[in-house]
């Protein structure tokens, strides 16, 4: 697999850093991570540079995670860029609402790093 | 002593969600979060357990229930939990990814409870966590009338779970 860039977008910073570990550990190569503390920043990310993958949490602070899903459709750095949902949010609902706004995959907290390996890993198999 | 008062949605937006067993779904969800995030393994301690909280990690539901969820432990507590999460030292830490840490237990013990109850039929909004820091202040969920508390170890460690409600 090439080594790719990814965004982790989640207002905890100790999660930021277990999403990044988990990448890792699932067999991710990570040449760079972007940080952001939520949507809008996010998506002030993405106006600068270009990410192969994105893992973004629902339930943030200033933009939530489907806001940001919503508007990064017309970000030209993002168009084809697999989003995954990392969040506590597990309904049903919830899941349905996040694929109808363009999310790829969805992972409930708590998570194990098998569980990002098995989400995000077939995501990224087209670049291998 | 500082009064630390959560408002919640007043009386009569609430639904109840009538028939739950709230202390062993507060036990589920904190075992869950545990074994999987801090890879360790909570046991029942003595509810009389007077270990005084250092630092407690809080937020809001509203909907089916109305009130509050907390963590509380001490701070050598929470900062053992952090860097079970992390995989560093204690030592290593600084402040804030402890409060940091201890606020993104509270939110996944808070989501798995809210998805349980999803499940069961009752549905709420969950806010995002507040974490205060300190030893001498008690935590009040303004307009809530009964609560369920459960006390926990880990590695010697005390960490409580508390859930207020509006009824």
């Amino acid at each position: 697999m090439n080594s790719i860039q990814a965004l982790i977008v989640d207002d905890s910073s100790v999660m930021r850093k277990i999403v990044e570990r988990s990448l890792r550990q699932a067999g991710v190569e990570l040449s760079k991570v972007f940080e952001a503390g939520n949507g809008a920043e996010g998506l002030a990310v993405l106006a600068e540079n270009r990410v192969e993958l994105i893992l973004c949490d629902i339930n943030m602070p200033v933009m939530d995670g489907l806001e940001f899903v919503r508007q990064i459709a017309g970000v030209e750095n993002a168009r084809g860029v697999p989003v995954v949902m990392i969040t506590t949010e597990g309904s049903e609902s919830h899941v349905v609402e996040a694929i109808s706004c363009g999310a790829r995959g969805y992972i409930r907290k708590p998570f194990t790093p098998d569980q990002v390996k098995e989400h995000v890993l077939p995501l990224l198999e087209p670049r291998k | 002593m500082t009064l630390v008062q959560i408002p919640t949605h007043p009386k009569g937006a609430c639904e109840t969600a009538s028939g739950v067993e709230w202390n062993r779904l507060i036990v589920e969800a904190a075992e869950e979060v545990f074994e999987i995030m801090v890879a360790t393994s909570l046991t029942p301690a003595s509810a009389n357990d007077q270990r005084r909280a250092g630092v407690t990690a809080m937020l809001g539901f509203a909907g089916a229930p109305c009130g509050v969820f907390s963590v509380r432990c001490p701070w050598d507590a929470a900062a053992a939990i952090a860097a079970r999460m992390l995989g560093a030292s204690p030592e290593e830490l600084a402040p804030d990814q402890v409060c940091d840490a201890l606020g993104e237990i509270c939110n996944m013990v808070a989501g798995s409870i809210k998805t349980r109850l999803h499940n069961a039929g009752a549905g709420c909004m969950m806010s995002t966590p507040t974490v205060v820091r300190g030893v001498d202040y008690e935590v009040r969920c303004m307009a809530c009338d009964r609560g369920f508390s459960i006390v926990m170890e880990f590695d010697g460690q005390a960490v409580s779970f508390h859930l207020e409600l509006q009824s």
